[in-house]
């Protein structure tokens, strides 16, 4: 599903090249629930960011579904992003103007379907997210773990076939970051789609098919090894 | 999964909400604003469209009518002027024909002695009220009849005021109804007239001259048969050049003139200069505009770039970004323009109300729908180039630079 070689990225702090990736090669495969997990500054969330096309390389090759999509122009990779991809961020992200169906609709309006079918496809995911109760609230009127489900709903409303999440529990309770990870399991187990998330915090491991570690911009295969989830 | 990529319909979508939802106090400032500069755009065109109407309508009510007719090069008077009076009766498409003979008087005030150089108008009354309208402006007194003789009509700035410190130019110094002055002619004939009626046309010129009857100059001047100018009327203004070549056809070898070739030297170099003007506050306003609709719209969207990030990210594209920001700026802009038009409106009510004074006559001002036609235009291309200018250019960052704010 995901194969990713010899990846780098080199970012410019005015003369000096900082390598947050040096060179990572990894594979993951259609249906994981696959978690990024590493010290501080180590590179994960540069490495879903690649992944999830909201950065460029600087060299290497990403190939989603057998699309070499570190060659895409702009114009294409926001089309498979919208196509293919679901993003939640740590800081949910979410239209501060829109309602919550129609912040989760949103990306089924792009896709051109009828507005009506795009909020009954953002209703039913709101449903299983159980926020049916929050449908025309403004994000502002939620608290942090209902937005991060909101958020999780939008990613989900085009059941893309692959789910990026950075660090979506970071500014949640155990409780709330407990329902979050539960909701991508039953995604990742129901829908079959494939779910890749960063996290630092050791007791989401329990939850994760796999676990890629990072550090220092390359994968730490020493610890995966020792952790007995090795991706290779 | 391929799709039908969801167009300018999602601009829209975003657009509106973001109108509804977005911050009140910015969007009813920036619509002042819009329609204030969509008032400066127009108010001097309006105050020139007010003035130069009231210009023509003075030329033509009391001065011209609509075609004058001189006599030809070298030429002080137009002779054989009765038969041609009549020729030009019969031509289809006027409704009135007048003879003028003018000659140079003195005119003195014999109760206080003061004395004005003008020139004496002679016309047949009848024949006047069909191409003029002096009948319908005596303000006191009566008009002048067919057969007056002895009598004279005088305009009221000429007629003045007994105390000198309201008179707006020079006068016979109160001059009334019934009064009597005595007119000097330039053949060294000097006649007591009765003043019968005095008139108000609120143009300064106007008001300032004065009239007989043409069997009351032809006693004294001898003029019998000729005239100096010959005032036609016809349906309206604006056929006015076609009347003309109508006369032309009819054979009349003396010198046919519109109104306007009458009277476009002396207030085209004003109406030119103020155009000037007028073209110079639509550039600053413009750029004020453009100034403030880039203001409003680069805070806006550099407020709201983390959320452009964010839309970037879940796969909107970025023209369908920028058309949103340019659909809100157009809401704007209509809702600016529509104020403006609605205030314009509101002062051309008052100034109507409360009239400008012009030597011509109280002025209307006129909203010229074409100039604000083009000013809507402009104002438009203006928002819209200074809203696209910063959201192209946040839309253009990196998707995780946006995304920091």
């Amino acid at each position: 599903m995901i194969e990713v070689t010899d990846l780098k990225k080199i970012y410019l702090l005015g003369e000096v090249e900082v390598a947050a990736l040096r060179g990572v090669s990894l594979s993951i495969h259609k249906g994981e629930f696959v978690g990024i997990m590493g010290p501080s500054g180590s590179g994960k969330s540069t490495l879903l960011h690649q992944l999830g096309l909201l950065d460029t390389p600087s060299s290497g090759k990403i190939l989603i579904s057998g699309t070499d999509v570190s060659r895409l122009d702009d114009e294409a990779r926001t089309r498979f992003r919208l196509l293919h991809l679901g993003y939640v961020f740590q800081d949910y992200a979410l239209v501060s103007e829109l309602t919550v169906k129609e912040n989760v609709a949103i990306p089924a309006i792009m896709q051109g379907r009828p507005l009506d079918e795009c909020y009954m496809a953002a209703t039913a995911v709101l449903e299983k997210v159980s926020l049916l109760k929050r449908l025309d609230h403004l994000v502002y009127e939620l608290s942090g773990g209902e937005q991060q489900r909101v958020s999780i709903a939008r990613a989900l409303v085009n059941r893309p076939a692959i789910v990026f999440a950075d660090e979506p529990c970071a500014n949640l309770d155990t409780e709330n970051s407990r329902t979050v990870l539960e909701l991508f399991r039953a995604v990742n187990r129901d829908l079959g789609q494939t779910v890749v998330m960063v996290s630092h915090e050791p007791w989401h491991m329990e939850y994760f098919d796999r676990i890629i570690f990072i550090r220092d911009g390359l994968l730490d295969t020493e610890r995966m090894e020792r952790e007995g989830k090795q991706s290779r | 999964m391929e799709n039908n990529h969801g167009g300018y319909g999602v601009s829209l979508y975003l657009a509106v909400r973001a109108i509804r939802r977005g911050n009140r106090s910015t969007l009813a400032l920036t619509i002042l604003i819009i329609a204030l500069v969509m008032v400066l755009m127009n108010f001097l065109g309006m105050i020139i469209s007010g003035v130069v109407t009231l210009y023509n309508d003075q030329m033509i009510d009391y001065q011209y009518g609509h075609v004058a007719i001189e006599p030809r090069d070298k030429e002080i008077v137009i002779t054989d002027a009765d038969a041609l009076v009549k020729r030009l009766k019969q031509i289809p498409g006027i409704s009135g024909v007048s003879a003028h003979t003018s000659t140079a008087v003195t005119i003195t005030n014999i109760r206080n002695g003061k004395f004005q150089s003008k020139s004496l108008t002679a016309f047949n009354p009848e024949d006047e009220q069909s191409v003029t309208k002096y009948p319908m402006v005596i303000t006191d007194g009566d008009y002048l009849s067919k057969g007056d003789t002895g009598q004279i009509l005088i305009g009221t700035l000429l007629a003045g005021n007994e105390d000198e410190s309201q008179d707006k130019l020079p006068s016979l110094g109160g001059v009334k109804v019934g009064d009597r002055v005595e007119v000097a002619y330039s053949n060294g004939v000097v006649k007591t007239y009765r003043v019968k009626g005095i008139y108000e046309s609120l143009g300064a010129l106007i008001d300032s001259s004065a009239f007989v009857t043409r069997n009351e100059m032809d006693s004294i001047m001898h003029s019998e048969d000729t005239a100096t100018e010959i005032l036609v009327r016809g349906a309206s203004a604006d056929e006015a050049p076609a009347l003309k070549y109508t006369i032309m056809s009819y054979g009349v070898e003396d010198k046919v003139k519109t109104w306007n070739e009458k009277g476009k030297g002396i207030l085209g170099d004003a109406i030119s200069s103020l155009n000037l003007v007028k073209n110079i506050m639509t550039f600053v306003s413009l750029i004020v505009a453009s100034v403030v609709v880039f203001i409003v719209t680069y805070i806006n969207i550099i407020n709201r770039k983390k959320q452009i990030g964010i839309l970037k990210a879940i796969g909107i594209r970025k023209q369908i970004i920028v058309g949103s920001y340019l659909i809100q700026v157009l809401f704007q802009c209509t809702c600016g323009i529509v104020t403006g038009i609605l205030m314009l409106n509101g002062i051309r009510f008052i100034l109507t109300i409360q009239k400008i004074r012009f030597p011509m006559g109280n002025l209307t001002p006129e909203i010229e729908y074409g100039s604000v036609l083009v000013s809507i235009i402009l104002l438009c291309l203006v928002s819209l180039l200074s809203a696209y200018v910063p959201a192209r250019q946040v839309t253009n960052e990196e998707i995780l630079d946006a995304m920091r704010g």
